[in-house]
């Protein structure tokens, strides 16, 4: 296994280099630049942007730039931010747990939410339960989140002053659980909701195929109580297969979850990639694609370890 | 809608109209207070700009209380800390708060003190050589954060950095005017200039000073940590934290030479969306709504809160949008066909629809609260689409077999490109496109994101025609806007990027810089604004006003359109 | 005969699926509102009068109120639905024609061919989606047809990766040494032989592909990046609507309703689709 994952870490390295080049291309070949945002400050002018550029080095050619910036990543320096001229790893480093607090949360309601309700929802099949919940996760799957977050805010923030409209705490105030469980609510929810229509869905299937194995209908023959068929026989064979979905389903949530941060302005790394964009800062954006593709590289190999560690019948290859 | 107007004083003992803004405040009333400031300015012979009489507050009864925090809720995020280096406005207002200038501008565009001990004039032997030497001296009591005192020798570094070719420094403009700087001694700073330059008592408002004894000795200013993590400021408030991507906390600096700092805390909280951010000012959970402020249309939503909770503040800016023509584009070389887009256009929908009254139609780059703003081109434009289509005709356009104008089997047709996204600007634009359609021209829209509008695609003159906002700053000085010299594309360092070339323009604005003379410079800049309204280079639309929401227990808040951020003035502010 | 009796099976399992048969007639219904938005509209979408800015629901003549220039909502909504579904429906196309040719070419002649069409699906894989989008949309001029090649661009990979794995257990069958055998040239094979045996999963995949789209555009769109005004798209009216959800919440509403609609029935339909085709698996 451990010849498996090293073979698949070396593999990524191909590929995060194709991903720095496609990503490199596409960002310096297109239009604008990092100091266009300062076309509007009037005692800038085409001079002072000029200057200012070729201190930066962005009037090399490309792959000037792109050989620099790649030696430099080789040795660990994802180059510098041309807003700040602070260090790439440690704007993004600084961004990263707000957002692994915001999706461990979303992560936690997902998979207890929608284990429950896709289990009981196969056991039960057919039942009341069953035709409420199935498509009810479908519609959880076909909302924006940007809207679900939207109406989230208008109803529980705006209306009810439930919860705070968007943050990570109350400003000023002592640090204290219950307020950063208040700011939590809102997105962690409405991300989490959102998850859990898929974990319900693959669940239920899940669940379904395995009521149809051999061995479960063996364990009811023998006479052994149904809850005893259903928690050890069947639930735990079938969500082995879902700790798959986990691993690829993470690709899924960094997305949601930068939806998510700009309506709730949460100060995650999804925000810092808008932000970013709309700076151009190149060297940011381009260090938030390849850690976040490290990421989700990461994620699905961990789980395939870790599903092959859970499920003996799994050889890796 | 009682207590329209009250005198009142403010910190520094200067008189200022005072205006209860929760009041409905109309665009008739507006202009009324501008003509009563207007009015005033000339009785009272005061140079500089007058504020709008309605627009400024200040709070006189009660004196200031010490203690208590203030949030302001930005919809844009302070990245850097540094005065020198490249900002927008919000950062700005971070460096207003940690640094100082040698003065500081006011609503009404006098010089106030802050580390010049005193204003240089001619009379007082400040201003030598007619406008060539300058002598300042400085206030023996400002002290940097930690400890050390500022001196003349930080001020002259300050300009060095900024000159420094290797320093990614935010301007040069006027800066380099200067041709020596020294400090022959420790609180007195001597330069000289090359030539007579009117501008340069703005621009060194807004040179924030930064410590010769930290700066010196770093390796690369560049990338100093000083920029980002411990900026060391002398203004009322230290730096304490910042929390990327969500606040930026400042503390009061209870040494500060000023007065106040009255506020213990003061916190800058990053909120990009701007509904959001009105939605957390209503909820109390903001104190102020930062630069781009409430926007229009919240206004309705933001009157309606209680008195008691809030007052919302109108500020004049000197910002006014236009339709920028390319002069690249034969099209726009034609002015009757400029002309004639102007008279096509009807700015009521636009005034009175989207802003519900609030902003004043522009005619001109130079805002009316401006000492240099000329009442006679008030009125200049009409709507007047039965001139529009003269004019065209006369010009040879005419009308093709689906409405839009031909000339030589060319259509009417151009397209118009503003910042994707601004949604003031999207309807703006989708009302020009029906009105010139009126007249026979085919507008498109062509929209883009900022960093990339204003890349190449504006300063290397690529666009056909952009909707944009241009501010004048505090100096009716637009060389770099409006000057053959500073055409980017053919090597020019400013920002024509719309090409313009008017002889009779280049000559009246070389003239308003080398002129020191205030009453001289108004006569120049008044016949530029009535040549550029016939010649019509950019179409202007209307002069923007800032709205801010400001927690009604905050005193001293006061709007001023010569600065480019509410917190000039932080360090009066306290919490009643 | 045998294809015959195998449509009209899929079709009668189709057809018990409620929810499957209710999505696409409300596709149906949909397409059809919108191709006919000339005649149905009750008002120019684009017309501009600011006086009824804002108007409530039913009040002026606008049965769903009017926005922030007056214009008509229901206009815009059935304007704005063209844009919506075509960039999902010509997204799906393109998810499909290319992610089937470089599946059956990728699942066919394997080797270096293979090893290049898969990898670079991985990288595109390895990004969250909406970052690559942003990224792609932020420096392109944001058209309809731009958005909708960045979307397709985004979106063939799947179907690639299901098309060469159904080659790949396919190619091992006999009928295809048979063809082989009987000399066919490789594309006839590829495309005669391997590629509409693995239709029904790429049909599955390409209803699914739409919903997605058509969620993507409008995420785009309402982080600024996606179709521009004056077209409209259901995501570019939410995010007009955005700031004034506080009194003409309408505004906001029914283009999300819209969205959360469609892609419904698109999801459901497929899910029908998929339920139909292969009937190993049960009712969704």
């Amino acid at each position: 296994m451990a010849a498996y994952a090293v073979r698949r870490l070396l593999q990524a390295v191909p590929l995060l280099v194709g991903i720095s080049f496609v990503a490199f291309v596409i960002l310096r070949l297109a239009p604008g630049g990092p100091m266009a945002v300062y076309a509007q400050n009037p005692s800038m002018t085409e001079a002072d942007m000029r200057r200012i550029e070729h201190l930066l080095g962005l009037d090399q050619p490309v792959y000037v730039q792109y050989v620099k910036w790649a030696a430099g990543t080789l040795t660990g320096h994802l180059g510098y931010s041309y807003r700040t001229g602070r260090p790439v790893g440690g704007v993004i480093l600084e961004r990263v747990p707000a957002t692994l607090e915001l999706m461990a949360t979303a992560y936690l309601v997902a998979i207890v939410l929608g284990v429950v309700t896709g289990v009981i929802s196969a056991v039960k099949r057919y039942s009341v339960f069953d035709y409420i919940a199935t498509p009810a996760a479908m519609i959880g799957l076909s909302i924006p989140i940007f809207w679900f977050g939207l109406l989230v805010i208008i109803y529980f923030a705006a209306t009810l002053h439930w919860i705070p409209s968007g943050g990570i705490a109350t400003l000023g105030a002592p640090f204290s659980l219950g307020d950063r469980l208040a700011h939590l609510a809102g997105p962690a929810g409405v991300l989490g909701l959102w998850m859990t229509a898929t974990w319900s869905r693959y669940c239920r299937s899940s669940v379904l195929e395995v009521l149809g194995q051999d061995y479960v209908r063996t364990a009811r023959a023998k006479g052994l109580r149904e809850r005893v068929v259903l928690m050890r026989h069947t639930v735990r064979n079938a969500l082995i297969p879902l700790v798959t979905l986990a691993g690829l389903e993470f690709r899924n949530l960094l997305g949601g979850a930068l939806v998510t941060e700009t309506v709730f302005s949460w100060p995650g790394i999804g925000r810092l990639y808008l932000d970013s964009l709309n700076n151009q800062d190149y060297s940011v954006i381009l260090g938030l694609l390849l850690m976040s593709s490290v990421a989700v590289l990461a994620g699905s190999l961990l789980a395939d370890l870790f599903y092959a560690v859970a499920d003996p019948r799994v050889r890796l290859a | 809608m009682s207590r329209h107007h009250r005198e009142g004083q403010d910190e520094r003992g200067d008189t200022v109209r005072v205006s209860d803004l929760r009041a409905r405040v109309t665009r008739r009333r507006l202009l009324r207070h501008a003509a009563a400031a207007a009015g005033g300015a000339a009785a009272a012979g005061l140079v500089g700009t007058q504020a709008l009489g309605g627009l400024t507050e200040a709070f006189a009864a009660a004196a200031p209380r010490r203690g208590g925090q203030v949030i302001e809720g930005l919809s844009q995020e302070p990245v850097n800390f540094n005065p020198i280096m490249p900002w927008i406005e919000v950062q700005r207002g971070v460096h207003m708060d940690l640094f100082d200038a040698l003065w500081k501008l006011d609503p009404a565009g006098r010089l106030i003190p802050n580390l010049a001990a005193e204003i240089p004039t001619v009379a007082n032997g400040g201003i030598t050589g007619g406008g060539t030497g300058y002598t300042v001296k400085l206030r023996r009591n400002a002290r940097w954060h930690d400890g050390q005192p500022l001196t003349a020798r930080d001020v002259v570094f300050t300009w060095q950095t900024l000159m420094n070719p290797k320093v990614t420094s935010f301007s040069t403009v006027g800066y380099d005017q200067i041709a020596t700087m020294d400090a022959p001694d420790d609180y007195t700073v001597h330069f000289t200039l090359k030539e007579p330059y009117a501008p340069l008592m703005a621009v060194l408002s807004d040179m924030y000073v930064v410590p010769e004894h930290i700066l010196s000795k770093s390796a690369d200013i560049n990338k100093d940590d000083f920029n980002t993590k411990h900026p060391v400021g002398s203004g009322a408030f230290k730096f304490v934290e910042w929390a990327a991507g969500d606040h930026i906390t400042l503390e009061a600096n209870r040494v500060y030479h000023g007065p106040g700092p009255y506020l213990d805390r003061l916190v800058r909280k990053y909120i990009p969306d701007l509904t959001v951010m009105f939605t957390q000012f209503r909820n109390r959970e903001i104190d102020i709504t930062g630069t781009q402020g409430i926007p229009i249309d919240l206004y309705p939503e933001a009157k309606k809160l209680p008195a008691a909770q809030a007052k919302v503040l109108l500020t004049p800016s000197t910002t006014y949008e236009s339709i920028a023509l390319n002069f690249m584009n034969p099209l726009f070389q034609d002015r009757r066909v400029r002309q004639a887009l102007y008279y096509g256009m009807d700015k009521r929908p636009i005034v009175n629809g989207i802003f519900q009254g609030l902003v004043q139609e522009a005619e001109t780059y130079v805002p009316p609260q401006s000492w240099a703003y000329d009442p006679r081109v008030k009125g200049a434009h009409k709507y007047n689409p039965d001139l529009a289509k003269q004019l065209l005709d006369r010009s040879g356009w005419t009308p093709g077999p689906d409405g839009i104008r031909v000339k030589n089997g060319q259509r009417l047709a151009f397209d118009n490109s503003t910042t994707s996204g601004n949604k003031v600007r999207e309807q703006i634009q989708q009302i020009l496109q029906q009105q010139w359609r009126q007249i026979g021209v085919d507008m498109r829209i062509s929209n883009m994101p900022a960093s990339v509008l204003f890349g190449d695609f504006y300063r290397l003159s690529r666009f056909q025609t952009v909707l944009i906002g241009i501010a004048m700053g505090p100096d009716p000085d637009h060389t770099f806007r409006l000057h053959s010299k500073y055409i980017p594309i053919r090597g020019g360092k400013g920002r024509n990027a719309i090409v313009y070339d008017n002889p009779e323009v280049d000559r009246l604005l070389d003239a308003g810089v080398r002129e020191i003379d205030q009453a001289k410079r108004k006569a120049i800049y008044a016949h530029l604004q009535e040549v550029l309204a016939v010649d019509l280079p950019h179409l202007p639309i209307y002069h923007y006003v800032g709205i801010t929401g400001v927690n009604a227990r905050l005193a001293g808040y006061t709007p001023n359109s010569n600065v480019v951020d509410g917190s000039w003035n932080s360090n009066t502010w306290w919490m009643r | 005969m045998r294809t015959r009796t195998r449509a009209g099976m899929i079709t009668q399992r189709f057809l018990r699926h409620r929810l499957g048969v209710a999505g696409a007639a409300v596709v149906i219904l949909l397409v059809l509102l919108t191709a006919l938005a000339p005649v149905v509209a009750p008002h120019n979408p684009l017309y501009i009068d600011v006086a009824y800015k804002f108007a409530p629901p039913g009040a002026h003549g606008f049965p769903l109120g009017a926005d922030e220039l007056g214009r008509d909502v229901l206009s815009r909504l059935l304007y704005a639905g063209r844009v919506s579904l075509a960039v999902g429906l010509i997204t799906a196309v393109i998810a499909v024609l290319a992610g089937s040719v470089l599946g059956v070419v990728a699942g066919h002649y394997g080797g270096l061919c293979d090893t290049v069409v898969m990898r670079v699906a991985d990288v595109l894989l390895a990004m969250p989606t909406i970052f690559l989008l942003l990224g792609l949309a932020a420096f392109l001029r944001p058209s309809v047809f731009a958005i909708t090649l960045i979307i397709g661009f985004n979106s063939w990979m799947p179907v690639a990766r299901l098309v060469r794995g159904q080659i790949l257990s396919l190619r091992q069958q006999e009928f295809i040494d048979a063809a082989r055998a009987a000399g066919s040239p490789d594309s006839r094979v590829m495309f005669r032989e391997l590629l509409p045996n693995a239709l029904a999963p790429v049909l599955v995949a390409a209803t699914l592909t739409v919903a997605t789209a058509i969620l993507l555009e409008s995420s785009l769109s309402y982080l600024g990046y996606g179709i521009q005004p004056p077209a409209a798209s259901w995501g570019n009216m939410l995010n007009n609507a955005q700031t004034y959800v506080f009194y003409a919440p309408w505004a906001a509403i029914y283009p999300g309703l819209m969205i959360t609609i469609t892609v419904l029935s698109f999801n459901f339909a497929g899910d029908a689709l998929r339920d139909a085709l292969d009937p190993r698996t049960g009712r969704g």
